[in-house]
């Protein structure tokens, strides 16, 4: 049987552009998501949904919570394609839910990105997590949802 | 191992804070923030700083603990 995990939308100002006389909202869609720990679960955390990336990215004390296997060190790339806006992660697999306010989904195990610092968000990406999922998506009537199982 | 439910008002101030978020980016960003009854009661740059002082402001188990960017980023 599958379950739905509601996700929410998330209209921003641009402060910056907004400076500039330039006005659009920057959509972001959030989903909510546990972490299995050493000695339980850690409570709720609000992710970013991001479908370009292929991994989820867990800040440093947040995954250093989890129960975490570690696999590799690695280097993180963004959008600027240069050494020194590239990022130092580890990657290691960790085992997480989903949730909304009234659902949670089985146990995922998900390899990902362990960066070395908290100055990033959760992104969630696809490896173990938007992969097992079907994502549904209607930013005009404000509903999303992904669906797994 | 048994996942603890989160009490509904952990949920309330989740969504409060992400309702509020603009706020937050001009007064705390790159922060994390622990909210407890509709009010920022930790700001901080590591999570497990913001709950330890939010635990110890409101004596709360389950306080929502929020990332705040600074400006819109594409990831």
């Amino acid at each position: 049987m599958s379950i739905r995990i509601d996700l929410y939308f998330k209209e921003f100002e641009n402060p910056d552009l907004l400076e500039k006389g330039v006005v659009f909202p920057a959509i972001r869609l959030f989903t909510q998501i546990r972490f299995k720990t050493r000695k339980g679960w850690t409570d709720a955390y609000l992710a970013i949904l991001d479908t370009g990336a292929p991994t989820c990215v867990l800040p440093l004390k947040i995954w250093s919570e989890c129960d975490v296997v570690l696999l590799a060190d690695h280097t993180l790339r963004g959008i600027i394609p240069k050494e020194e806006c590239s990022l130092p992660v580890l990657v290691g697999k960790i085992t997480c839910v989903l949730v909304d306010k009234e659902r949670e989904s089985d146990e995922l195990e998900a390899i990902a990105y362990l960066a070395m610092t908290n100055d990033v968000p959760i992104l969630i990406g696809f490896q173990g997590l938007l992969e097992v999922t079907r994502l549904y998506m209607d930013y005009r009537n404000k509903r999303a949802f992904l669906e797994i199982g | 191992m048994e996942r603890e439910k989160m009490p509904s008002e952990f949920w309330e101030d989740q969504e409060w804070a992400l309702d509020h978020y603009e706020k937050w980016m001009k007064e705390y960003p790159y922060h994390w923030i622990a909210v407890v009854n509709k009010e920022v009661v930790a700001a901080e740059k590591d999570p497990e700083k913001a709950r330890k002082v939010a635990r110890e402001k409101t004596g709360k188990r389950h306080i929502p603990i929020v990332y705040i960017e600074g400006h819109i980023h594409v990831y």
